[in-house]
């Protein structure tokens, strides 16, 4: 994987996560299903890797953890979006649009 | 939320995803083994996200708790500067108590270390030597034969320089400018270790006699005189000689006096490497580890092996200095005394703040205990306070920057001159961080007991006693005792070295001088190069006399080559005429010449014999004087019955023989009395008087030519100028240089002393104006916390009087213990103290007595004015207060 690709990979995984707890804390697990239901099994090839980004998320105050209780009362750490996360989701979804529509767009033209 | 163990808490935020992974792949009917491997299969590394989410946790904790610590510190700063503006009294007392004694502090320090820390500006200055003997400290004339066989190659060191003090007039179309070189053999470039920017050093061919004259200038010389020029094919005329300039030395070896304003080949003829007359200076470079106790013996072994005298006999041994040492002689007692006593000072100013802290804490009893009681831990309460005097400390500090600038240029300009380096003190980066470290230093010092005594505070005890104002919070008197010790011992330590200090200046003022101090001295020298015979130029130094006797005002005009407190000179071997030449010299007594009339000039006693007269002033005389010391030691050889006046002596040297090679015999005419000639502190060594043409002529070119006048005066004083110019008139190319009386050379040689004295007194002065200014405070503490008893007791029937009287009896404990480790501590200092004493021993009952008599004066004063307002208590007041 070149670096671009990563960073470009990390960037759509960090505005992902951002999606997925808007409205609705999750634990991480939740947090990957909310991606797989949308974008299919196969966009995280290994699952690990979502934990790093979430604690730099965290580490960024865009998202806080606490350990609470799931819906089969089994202990996990919640993360919640916070305020600042939240602003943040809404200045990077238009953001997003406008570059990968703008990438597309290119591709496009030369395909 | 930062969890306390990132690592256990990653795990099970790990296993918790795989256990959630494996039960949702066992819900679409996996069997339960093989969901768990795929689990962790899907997982990917799980070391790798593990190490990378816990190192990310720690950092942020790390972050997270620096900027606690940063808010809580300035929290801490914030609320100690509100603090401080709502008391601005005690705030300004602190601070400038405490910027007094750091300002003295850094300004001596300043001086300290321009002169005496920084080490010397040449490569490696630790290895530079000079060769001296236990009683020239600074110095000891070597013979020429001597640095010859030194010359020769050992491991022990690298390069022997040779040299000697040349004074000579630098001419052009102006006025001439006397100058002070050196001549000196080519090795003093590579000894010094002198990295020729500009030009470069002597050839092997410019250090011979006849060889083209070749100067060196110093940097300073060279910006001065020739503005910076460029030197390549240059000459500049000294004594009218001109000399190609072929270098200039690196700025960095311009040190004041200590070196000279050029350097010129030494040059001298080859027999004269054999001459065994000492004459030269020698700086040695010593090999990187040559301990220089060996390269000592070394020097010794190979002059004796030459047959020199090695410093065996009567005169002390040879030994080696560091120069470094050697040019700041005199000066470590007196700096490191000055920085010992603002020292004192300013620990006084710091029991007065510890005192102020202490009092403001026992007032703040009520706040701090309440504090506690609402959860304040006790570090929170220490830090509190401590972070209150760490910022009257840095506040002190920024406050004393300009006053250490002030008392550092004070020092500057009331130093005499001559001081190597001292001109360079002032706030450099060295002192700015002393400084600020002593503000750091200081608070630390003046809060630490205060806070630690406030964050013990009994919470129970204050809040329940009301506000404690019945007995004082426990546990502050020994503090406060402890306080007014310190404040005593300091204050007499101060009060002891100046009262030391300024016996010791009376007993100089009591010295016999053995000389005229109302004689007016100047320079004048006579060069070869203008006079080439020696008979030319003795004409012309009696045209000299001739010509400025007559100005008004002026008794007598004579000359001598070196006048009391003028420094060394060179010394000669003299042994009475019929001691064979192989025996030990009587002694080596310093060579003068002088014009008969010179003795009564100058107001030398005549103890024995006559005075020589114009008469005996011919070539060929063999008169010469003695002075006592030298005549008790001749005195010694010659016997009991044997007169000193009358006998005959040789003077062992080279120079000093007839045309058979045998010692040339003198007849001792006369004894006058010593003369203090190394300053007032010092005996008065042996001296040999020569007549100026009775004298062989090679003396006269040791001496370069060059002479004292001494003009004895009928009234208070004499026109220097008119001096001048009747010298002018009869020979306009001679200057004369250094006009001062014997009374400013004498100031001169005290002026450190001096300066010293006047340091201390203004110390000692402010320290008892300190510590009695911290005696007041603590009295009044303690009497104000007992206000309520003691108008309990008056209300019983205690007098007035009693009252005060009890209080000030129990300062008396603290004032005796005080007393006595100032005196002990004094004690201690004795030996550097000792230096600087003339006839006054360290321990000098009369000084130590008065200085207890004024400490314990002072302090049952302070703390007699606030006792004495308890005894005017009111007494229903006082108890009713609360």
């Amino acid at each position: 994987m070149t670096r671009t690709h990563a960073n470009l990979l990390r960037g759509a995984l960090d505005l992902l996560i951002l999606r997925a707890l808007h409205g609705e804390p999750r634990h991480g697990y939740g947090v990957l299903e909310w991606i797989e239901e949308r974008t299919g099994p196969d966009l995280l090839l290994e699952e690990g890797t979502l934990y790093p980004a979430l604690h730099r998320l965290e580490e960024r105050g865009w998202i806080e953890a606490s350990w609470g209780r799931s819906e089969n009362n089994r202990k996990a750490k919640f993360y919640a979006l916070t305020a600042e996360g939240a602003a943040r989701l809404k200045q990077d979804v238009p953001e997003w649009h406008a570059f990968t529509a703008a990438v597309s767009r290119a591709l496009g033209g030369e395909a | 939320m930062i969890p306390r163990d990132p690592t256990s808490d990653v795990d099970r935020e790990i296993e918790d995803h795989i256990e959630r992974r494996t039960a949702a792949l066992v819900a679409r009917g996996m069997s339960e083994t093989e969901a768990r491997s795929e689990a962790r299969a899907r997982f990917g590394d799980r070391g790798r996200v593990r190490a990378e989410c816990v190192r990310i946790q720690r950092r942020r904790r790390r972050r997270s708790e620096f900027r606690t610590l940063v808010a809580s510190c300035l929290e801490d700063g914030l609320s100690a500067l509100r603090g401080f503006r709502h008391r601005p009294a005690f705030t300004a007392l602190a601070v400038g108590t405490l910027a007094l004694g750091m300002g003295a502090t850094a300004g001596v320090f300043s001086v300290v270390h321009a002169v005496l820390l920084r080490p010397l500006p040449f490569p490696q200055p630790e290895g530079l030597h000079r060769v001296v003997t236990a009683d020239r400290p600074t110095g000891v004339p070597v013979a020429p034969a001597a640095v010859t066989v030194w010359s020769e190659a050992s491991p022990l060191w690298t390069d022997v320089a040779a040299f000697s003090p040349v004074r000579t007039a630098l001419t052009g179309p102006d006025v001439p400018r006397i100058l002070d070189g050196w001549r000196a053999s080519a090795s003093l470039f590579g000894a010094l270790g002198v990295d020729f920017a500009r030009g470069r050093s002597f050839g092997p061919t410019d250090d011979r006699p006849g060889a083209a004259p070749v100067v060196v200038l110093s940097h300073r010389v060279w910006q001065r005189d020739l503005a910076g020029a460029d030197i390549r094919g240059r000459s500049v005329a000294l004594d009218g000689v001109d000399h190609e300039i072929v270098g200039v030395l690196p700025p960095s070896f311009d040190l004041e006096r200590a070196t000279p304003d050029f350097v010129v080949p030494l040059a001298l003829p080859p027999e004269q490497w054999t001459n065994p007359t000492p004459w030269l200076g020698v700086l040695i470079r010593l090999g990187p580890d040559a301990p220089p106790a060996a390269v000592a013996d070394e020097l010794r072994r190979r002059a004796e092996t030459a047959g020199l005298d090695a410093g065996d006999g009567p005169s002390p041994r040879l030994a080696t200095r560091p120069l470094a040492d050697v040019l700041t002689e005199g000066l470590g007692s007196p700096l490191w005394l000055l920085l010992g006593a603002v020292g004192a000072l300013l620990l006084i100013g710091c029991v007065n703040v510890a005192n102020l802290l202490l009092a403001r804490g026992t007032r703040r009893a009520d706040e701090l205990a309440l504090r506690a009681a609402l959860g304040a831990g006790r570090g929170r309460i220490v830090r509190h306070l401590l972070a209150e005097s760490l910022l009257l400390g840095v506040l002190g500090a920024l406050a004393a920057l300009p006053l250490a600038a002030l008392v550092a240029q004070g020092i500057r300009v009331l130093a005499p001159a001559g001081i190597p380096r001292i001109q360079e003190a002032g706030m450099d980066v060295a002192t700015l961080g002393v400084t600020l470290l002593l503000g750091v230093v200081t608070a630390l010092v003046a809060g630490v007991l205060p806070a630690v005594r406030a964050g013990r505070t009994d919470v129970h005890g204050v809040l329940k006693r009301g506000s404690g104002r019945l007995a004082g919070t426990p546990g502050g008197e020994g503090l406060r005792s402890a306080l007014v010790v310190a404040e005593i011992a300091l204050c007499l330590l101060l009060l002891g070295g100046a009262g030391l200090l300024i016996r010791s200046a009376h007993a100089l003022s009591q010295v016999d001088r053995g000389f005229q101090e109302q004689v007016l001295t100047a320079r004048l020298a006579v060069p070869a190069s203008r006079y080439p015979a020696l008979d030319d130029a003795l004409r012309a130094l009696d045209d000299v006399r001739a010509a400025a006797a007559g100005v008004p005002g002026v008794r007598s005009v004579e000359y001598t080559s070196r006048v009391p407190l003028a420094g060394n000179s060179f010394g000669l071997p003299v042994a009475p005429a019929f001691a064979p030449d192989d025996t030990e010299p009587v002694g080596q007594p310093r060579m003068r010449i002088a014009t008969p009339g010179y003795f009564e000039a100058m107001g030398l006693r005549l103890v024995d014999g006559r005075l020589p007269g114009p008469t005996d002033d011919v070539e060929g005389n063999v008169a010469v004087v003695v002075n006592h010391p030298l005549a008790r030691d001749l005195a010694r050889e010659l016997g009991d019955d044997a007169s000193v006046v009358g006998s005959s002596i040789v003077a062992r040297g080279g120079d000093f023989t007839d045309g058979s090679g045998a010692y040339r015999q003198w007849t001792v005419i006369g004894v006058v009395e010593g003369v203090r000639d190394d300053g007032l502190r010092a005996e008065a060594p042996a001296e040999l008087y020569f007549l100026p043409r009775a004298v062989p002529p090679a003396p006269w070119n040791w001496i370069g030519r060059e002479v004292l006048l001494t003009v004895a005066l009928e009234g208070p004083g004499v026109d220097g100028a008119a001096l001048r110019s009747a010298v002018s008139s009869v020979a306009p190319e001679l200057a004369l240089h250094d006009v001062e009386t014997m009374a400013q050379r004498l100031a001169a040689s005290l002026a450190v002393e001096r300066l010293v004295r006047l340091v201390m007194t203004v110390l000692a002065v402010l320290g008892v104006m300190l510590a009695a200014g911290g005696i007041v405070g603590v009295v009044a503490s303690f009497v104000a916390r007992r206000i309520p008893e003691v108008g309990l007791r008056m209300a019983l029937g205690a007098s007035g009087a009693r009252v005060t009287g009890e209080v000030v009896r129990r300062l008396l404990t603290p004032v005796v213990l005080g007393v006595a480790t100032g005196l002990l501590v004094l004690r201690l200092a004795a030996p550097i103290l000792g230096e600087l004493l003339f006839d006054v021993g360290p321990a000098d009952p009369l000084t130590l007595l008065g200085t207890t008599g004024v400490v314990g004066a002072v302090a049952v004063l302070a703390a007699w004015i606030p006792a004495r307002r308890a005894a005017r208590v009111d007494p229903i007041r006082s108890l009713t207060r609360d």
